[in-house]
């Protein structure tokens, strides 16, 4: 467990903005992806076309990994899907859902993976997703415009 | 896909407003509501309460969340949510309820965009996309539903 205090809110008028002071706050985004083309018949996991992101971290911060998607299955029943965020072959962060039948739209998953501290210098995460109990048909994930996201967030300093 | 590596700042630097622009500036908007909100049809429908009007600066990257828990009155269908400015869908966010009417989900989207300066209305839309009976959206004090608009850095 980890807490902080932010500085944001405690800065008096007058006061210099240091270095330090610029350091304590979000650095925002760093990366952000989306599925240009629905993937359809996955069953063992397998890494989503696109959804990797090659960020460069500054040192000593903390990083908000979040991916988002919906995800169906074209037959088969009770299926558990899982999406991952991984980097390289480490896991990092997993979301799971139960489908029990078919249908033309899928479940929402979420899956947001916390990274305390990376060194500093280039990172890869991607997203993968599984199909697992249930290998008779594929899964299938949709995309198009709304289709799912990858996010790479700074949200402040690791310490 | 986009990436990019706000300023990392070290000691003696000058803080810039071009420097500071590549920094996250927190939330632009947050609405939510507690009761809940029923579609009994296939149209998609407004959900009362849950629009935003904001005034973007230039050049900005925002994150637009949409969250809420659903389910379905009768077990046979698909709800979606969707983040729509207009008649502009930003994204989309579904909650699956073949098995049990009983079941409710916590579903959430998000889109990232990078609008131009000025005003923006975004709003979320609950739709019965397939099935029959009522799509909900139960939200109460404790359980809110939410759209919340986030400034996440430059846009470049």
């Amino acid at each position: 467990m980890a807490t902080r205090t932010t500085r944001p809110g405690t800065e008096d008028p007058g006061e210099v903005a240091t270095s330090a002071y610029a350091n304590s706050v979000p650095g925002g985004w760093l990366g952000y992806a989306k599925l240009g083309a629905a993937q359809a018949g996955i069953t063992t996991e397998v890494d989503l076309t696109g959804l990797s992101l090659t960020v460069t971290v500054n040192a000593n911060r903390l990083l908000k990994l979040t991916a988002n998607m919906t995800v169906s299955i074209s037959g088969g029943t009770g299926s558990r899907v899982s999406v991952y965020i991984k980097e390289g072959v480490t896991y990092l962060g997993v979301a799971e859902v139960v489908l029990v039948s078919a249908s033309s739209w899928g479940a929402q998953l979420e899956v947001m993976a916390l990274v305390v501290a990376p060194s500093a210098g280039a990172h890869t995460y991607k997203c993968s997703l599984a199909r697992n109990g249930d290998t008779t048909a594929g899964t299938y994930i949709e995309s198009a415009a709304q289709g799912p996201v990858f996010l790479v967030e700074d949200i402040g300093p690791s310490s | 896909m986009a990436t990019r590596t706000p300023w990392d700042p070290v000691t003696g630097q000058v803080m810039t407003e071009a420097r500071l622009d590549t920094l996250a500036r927190g939330w632009l908007g947050y609405a939510e509501v507690t009761a809940n909100q029923t579609i009994a049809v296939g149209t998609e429908t407004d959900l009362t309460g849950l629009t935003l009007t904001l005034t973007l600066d230039a050049n900005r990257k925002i994150k637009i969340t949409g969250h809420g828990l659903f389910n379905r009155s009768v077990a046979d269908g698909i709800s979606i949510a969707r983040i729509k400015e207009g008649a502009t869908e930003l994204a989309r966010f579904s909650q699956h309820s073949p098995s049990a009417a009983t079941e409710f989900d916590q579903a959430e989207g998000a889109a990232v965009i990078a609008p131009a300066a000025g005003a923006h209305t975004y709003k979320l839309t609950l739709q019965r996309f397939s099935g029959t009976g009522n799509a909900v959206l139960n939200a109460a004090v404790g359980s809110a539903a939410f759209i919340l608009v986030e400034d996440i850095g430059s846009a470049s």
